[in-house]
């Protein structure tokens, strides 16, 4: 059974996920920054995006203005978002997406982890796949051990 | 003529399978009236809720009076509802936003966010509950504050009386003294509403009483203490000296808790590098911390990080700890870290269990805390100063150094003392006294 974490900011905590069988394998996706060392799962390092958006949204995010909570939260409506910007980065990452159509569960980790997680389970159910998407860990461990007796 | 066993009807979201901090109180709160000869009924939500969103303790279930009924009400509260393939695209892309708009859902009910529209159902179970067995009296735990509507909404259909438990406050922000932000007049009405009609009204510790009492005047003389305290599930808390002679394994602190934001954790690893580091009984000893990182089940990564940082310092994190299994988990500790967010409303329900095992415990939060109200005249507190690393460091030592001195006797008189808050004890004359009003 292939479970992939969607871990931004690499809240990695399989500990977490309650007691996995042998034929589990553990995929985390993270940002390149933030990837921890694991030698308890696989973790794919999505690279941070370039070009003009990227650094209109960096000079955002360093300016006095990113700690205004007003704009923070207008930020989130645009494609600036923290959750979209790592969707985005993420789904062009051929190894992530590989990884995202194989996965029976997918684990959002965190807030900025949902909307990629939950483009992937809707891809793959679209493409007939069948596969839990979660939020959170405690989720992630009810999901597993009932992907595990299905 | 027999009379009829008095039936109580206990309202609380938190109830075991809960992990929750104050399902505890819950938990010795309906067991204690069972034992006392009540018939108890709880209403709570599905154990499902928290299995797929806090997390669940399920040996905790097993600590439930057998008489005691439990009615389980699906609240259909999306905030729980961690299954992402039933969420909308809006959702997901949106999510503070979205729950923005639906509190509309909770707040045409009760004041009160993701837990406002629970109200209705509570209300039309607790009819249920008392058309099949007349209720006579109902207690409610906040929060949620929703909580206490079925004891309200029965005083005003039936009579029944109600008290009110709140194990922190509605307005109050515990931690910073000031309002919340979710104090709303809305709040205050409600608040207002329900201490008038209370029968008693609870709080568990004198700072949180005295800012209610100053607020609702009039209602000083419901307004009652019932503290916290120390439960026994299974084996004694009591920890026994283990000798630390020569040629024996280094001391362990431990901590056992939630590790929140609130806790001063960066502040007490960077003392525990430095008292470690000037040796004596701290040379080659370890921390080790216990408990769930973070309220809601996602991993605090930066709790984390500075865990694992700590590492070579002999820090470590072992994961949560079952309340079945936590005397078990004392036994390992020859010193206790009691680490707490600031505020001097903040309590915690550690500090008992911490009190009632002898061992020394170094209170590493706020000095005016009312946790330092708890521990005051234990012969086996040590308190910082402040929470400066610095003076933590200093607490950390002198803990060690007590740990290492302390004989069998001064053990014994410490367990002695922190004896007094068993639970029971707290909840005994306050069901005696609800007992008569019963039996009027």
């Amino acid at each position: 059974m292939d479970i992939l974490v969607v871990a931004p900011h690499g809240n990695l905590d399989p500990s977490a996920l309650g007691e996995l069988t042998g034929a589990a394998r553990l995929t985390a996706v993270c940002w390149d920054s933030q990837a921890p060392t694991t030698t308890t799962m696989t973790v794919l390092a999505v690279p941070a995006r370039n070009g003009v958006a990227a650094r209109l949204r960096e000079r955002f995010l360093s300016s006095p203005a990113s700690r205004n909570p007003i704009a923070r939260s207008a930020l989130r409506l645009t494609s600036f978002d923290e959750g979209r910007w790592f969707w985005l980065a993420a789904s062009h990452a051929d190894a992530v997406s590989a990884s995202a159509r194989t996965a029976r569960v997918i684990v959002a980790a965190d807030r900025d982890a949902v909307y990629a997680a939950w483009r992937w389970a809707r891809e793959a159910r679209r493409a007939g796949h069948d596969v839990a998407a979660v939020y959170g860990y405690p989720a992630a461990r009810a999901a597993i051990a009932e992907a595990a007796q299905a | 003529m027999t009379r009829r066993q008095p039936h109580m009807l206990y309202t609380a979201w938190s109830f075991p399978p809960s992990r929750a901090g104050g399902v505890y109180r819950a938990v010795a709160t309906v067991n204690a009236f069972a034992e006392a000869g009540w018939a108890v009924t709880v209403l709570t939500v599905p154990r499902e809720l928290f299995i797929t969103s806090t997390g669940v303790d399920l040996a905790l279930e097993e600590q439930l009076h057998p008489g005691i009924r439990v009615e389980r009400i699906d609240p259909a509260v999306p905030a729980f509802q961690n299954d992402l393939t039933r969420w909308s695209r809006s959702r997901a892309r949106w999510p503070e936003y979205w729950r923005l708009l639906d509190f509309a859902r909770d707040f045409r009910h009760f004041p009160e966010p993701n837990y406002g529209r629970w109200r209705p159902a509570l209300e039309a179970a607790a009819r249920r509950v008392h058309a099949r067995m007349p209720v006579d009296l109902a207690i409610g735990t906040g929060n949620p504050h929703v909580d206490f509507v079925s004891g309200w909404h029965l005083k005003k259909v039936a009579g029944v009386p109600y008290v009110l438990d709140y194990r922190d406050a509605w307005q109050l922000d515990v931690f910073t003294g000031k309002k919340l932000i979710t104090a709303t007049p809305a709040v205050a009405r409600w608040e207002r509403r329900l201490i008038a009609g209370a029968h008693e009204v609870w709080f568990v510790n004198e700072p949180i009483r005295r800012w209610h009492v100053e607020r609702y005047p009039e209602a000083e003389g419901k307004m009652r203490v019932v503290a916290n305290g120390f439960d026994r599930y299974g084996p004694e808390l009591t920890v026994p000296v283990r000798d630390h002679g020569p040629g024996t394994e280094p001391l362990v602190f431990g901590y056992i808790g939630t590790i929140t934001s609130h806790v001063p954790l960066r502040q007490l690893l960077k003392a525990w590098r430095v008292a470690r580091s000037t040796g004596g009984a701290l040379t080659d000893a370890r921390l080790v911390l216990r408990g769930y990182l973070g309220h809601f089940g996602e991993a605090d990564r930066e709790a984390q990080r500075l865990i694992e940082a700590a590492g070579a310092d002999g820090v470590s994190y072992e994961g949560p700890v079952s309340k079945a299994e936590i005397a078990d988990a004392y036994q390992g500790f020859d010193a206790l870290v009691l680490a707490l967010g600031t505020g001097k409303y903040v309590t915690s329900g550690k500090v008992f269990e911490y009190a009632a095992t002898g061992l020394p415990v170094v209170s590493v939060h706020d000095p005016g805390n009312a946790a330092s109200d708890v521990l005051r005249g234990s012969p086996a507190w040590v308190p910082t100063t402040s929470l400066d690393p610095d003076d933590i460091a200093d607490a950390l030592r002198a803990t060690a150094e007590l740990a290492v001195a302390q004989t069998g006797p001064e053990r014994e008189a410490a367990q002695n003392w922190g004896a007094q808050y068993e639970r029971a004890r707290q909840l005994a004359p306050r069901i005696e006294a609800l007992r008569a009003i019963v039996a009027t």
